[in-house]
């Protein structure tokens, strides 16, 4: 189910800087829906209609219309593509050149209703010189006009949640990368937001402290809040998503959950899954017998097969019956190219390879 | 005003009295607290180092002390050509726009930003900030160049009186108001000066040229100038040459409602251009 191809659109033509048009991808019914694991139809919390930016002549973001709900949505693309582009303007930090943004209901002309209900982690590096870690938490928390108790019991429960607490009391200045991370983030989570948009979260953090954040992220979405996050690392959101936006070159080339828009790609590239089985010969003869199994190559060591199909769907169903019937004894079905990691290659590896 | 709308007004209001005095408190810190307030507490205290060294100089040269009504037009001279023009000018283009643009320059900018401030309220607040910050500073130098000019050393006759006893007491007074309303009016004009342009530099010198010569501008384009309605306020004439003062002073009233009016409309202007503020740090 292809959506928009956003070829030839009027601010190109006028030869605004800008990359190949790519085809978009939207997901249909995907497996983790299915599965319960994403909410149905996304609740609108963040919308974007017809949104465009431009920093003079140069293309921020084009066309931009994308509906994000609760639950945990990764922006994808490389540097320069229009993530931060994008988060900027959800979070009121920068004016779309044409269109409309609402995030819960509320524009970015109502900062003091806005942003009582989002936060925002930036990826600026930058601090108010001289403060420390608890200062920068507990003053800016004094900026949203609450009593010095309550600053201070969430400014103290925020520190406690990144696991900053010893070091609250030095100077952010001196703070090595991921701390400087940490306590950004807790500035951002600090008065409870309903919707969190986080640029690059995880840059810079240790693999503890990176398991710790995500586990984070995940007790928040659990309670049905609303997680934009940035990454262009592409392994981080296969584990960490549950709905995926591919951004490039300014524009959203895919959104939805990354199996069901490897789903949406199959046609022009068939799912690769890998079966380990005691009889790999036997089971590639019956696969070649379906029609949209494109090729079935054995493994070097013949314990394994590797299937390309064009329905994956139909490829487990027969490979149900077959494990059902006792004749292959079927060790493992790995599937190989449906992460995010390969969805990217396919979408926009080819329009600009090594781009990823 | 039915009674859920008072206590939502009254919320909204203590709100905003919060988030001001966060301001406030945020602001100050980053005035006072740090080395770069050095240059700019060293450059309000230059009239009182003078008139230090006026006091050293003449008890060193045995010289004969000044009378107090001849000090009081001399020091008149020093508050508006030196004080008011130049140093208050500089004070308050150093704190007012560091408001914005340090906070550029240092990308924390969008801190505020990301406060759920009112637009208006988050321009107000720098404001109110700058005009504490930078009135602390000016006035305390005023408060060490008084006595040093009237009342130290014995170098001037009759000095201690005059300032304790008889007009000096008024004039002082005076010379506050002068030096916090110079303070509101040219903070206003840099702040938002700092919201319209990349660089405040060669807009500020313009400023200072306009200043200097606003008593050769015609009667229309004199009202468009700080130093127009303080020049009006201040207590001791003396004799400025072409620089001297309109021929018909401006009542003390109308200087100051002119002066607050002119403050008004700049923080309108700077408001409505806070409202469209963006975050665009390598664009700035």
């Amino acid at each position: 189910m292809s959506r928009a191809v956003l070829g030839a659109d009027s601010k190109r033509a006028e030869g605004v800087v800008n990359t190949t048009p790519v085809a978009s991808a939207v997901l249909g019914a995907d497996s983790k829906r299915a599965e319960g694991v994403v909410p149905t139809t996304p609740v609108a919390s963040i919308v974007f209609r017809d949104v465009s930016k431009f920093y003079g002549e140069v293309l921020g973001v084009n066309r931009i219309d994308l509906t994000i709900g609760p639950g945990i949505t990764a922006l994808v693309g490389p540097n320069g593509s229009g993530k931060s582009t994008l988060m900027n303007l959800a979070a009121g930090l920068l004016r779309p050149t044409e269109g409309a943004i609402e995030v819960l209901g509320l524009t970015p002309d109502q900062p003091d209703q806005l942003f009582r209900r989002i936060g925002y982690c930036t990826q600026y590096e930058s601090f108010p010189r001289g403060m420390t870690g608890w200062d920068f938490v507990h003053l800016y928390l004094r900026l949203h006009g609450m009593p010095r108790g309550d600053a201070e019991r969430l400014a103290r429960r925020a520190i406690e949640r990144v696991g900053m607490v010893e070091a609250a009391t030095r100077r952010v200045g001196a703070y090595s990368k991921g701390m400087k991370q940490r306590i950004k983030l807790a500035q951002a989570i600090a008065h409870d937001p309903q919707v969190l948009v986080l640029d690059e979260p995880l840059n810079g953090l240790d693999p503890l402290a990176r398991a710790e954040t995500v586990e984070l992220f995940r007790a928040f979405a659990a309670e049905g809040r609303v997680l934009l996050v940035s990454s262009h690392v592409l392994h981080e959101v296969d584990e960490l998503a549950d709905r995926v936006v591919l951004v490039h070159g300014g524009y959203v080339v895919a959104e939805g959950a990354v199996e069901g828009v490897r789903d949406e790609l199959a046609a022009e590239r068939p799912l690769q899954v890998f079966v380990r089985c005691d009889q790999p010969s036997l089971l590639a003869a019956r696969v070649f017998s379906e029609d949209h199994v494109v090729e079935a190559r054995l493994d070097g060591d013949r314990r394994g097969l590797l299937v390309r199909t064009e329905n994956a769907e139909r490829f487990y169903l027969l490979l149900n019956r077959v494990a059902g019937e006792g004749v292959v004894d079927i060790e493992a079905v790995l599937p190989a190219d449906d992460d995010v990691q390969s969805v990217y290659q396919y979408l926009i590896g080819a329009v600009a390879p090594g781009s990823s | 005003m039915n009674g859920q709308a008072a206590v939502a007004q009254s919320t909204g209001m203590r709100v905003w009295r919060r988030q001001l005095g966060a301001m406030l408190w945020l602001e100050l810190r980053k005035t006072f607290l740090r080395w770069r307030a050095l240059p700019v507490v060293a450059v309000a205290l230059l009239p009182a180092l003078l008139l230090g060294m006026r006091v050293v100089a003449v008890r060193l040269a045995d010289a004969r002390a000044l009378p107090a009504a001849e000090m009081a037009t001399m020091y008149a001279a020093l508050f508006q050509l030196f004080f008011v023009r130049l140093v208050v000018f500089f004070v308050c283009f150093t704190v007012f726009t560091y408001l914005v643009r340090g906070e550029i320059a240092e990308r924390s900018l969008h801190f505020y930003l990301m406060a759920p401030l009112r637009r208006d309220v988050f321009l107000l607040g720098k404001f109110v900030a700058g005009l504490v910050a930078a009135s602390s500073i000016v006035l305390a130098s005023l408060a060490l160049q008084l006595p040093l000019a009237f009342a130290v050393g014995g170098v001037t006759e009759g000095g201690a009186a005059y300032l304790f006893e008889g007009p000096g007491a008024g004039h002082a007074a005076a010379y506050a108001l002068v030096t916090v309303l110079a303070v509101a009016g040219y903070g206003a004009v840099f702040l938002a000066l700092a919201l319209l342009v990349k660089n405040p530099m060669i807009p500020a010198a313009a400023i200072l040229g306009w200043e200097w010569l606003n008593s050769l501008l015609p009667p229309v384009l004199k009202k468009i100038s700080v130093i127009h309605y303080l020049q009006s306020l201040c207590p001791v004439p003396f004799d400025a040459g072409p620089l001297a003062l309109p021929a018909e002073p401006t009542p003390a009233p109308l200087a100051i409602g002119g002066l607050l009016l002119m403050v008004g409309v700049l923080l309108t202007v700077a408001i409505h251009r806070a409202r469209r503020l963006e975050v665009l740090y390598t664009g700035e």
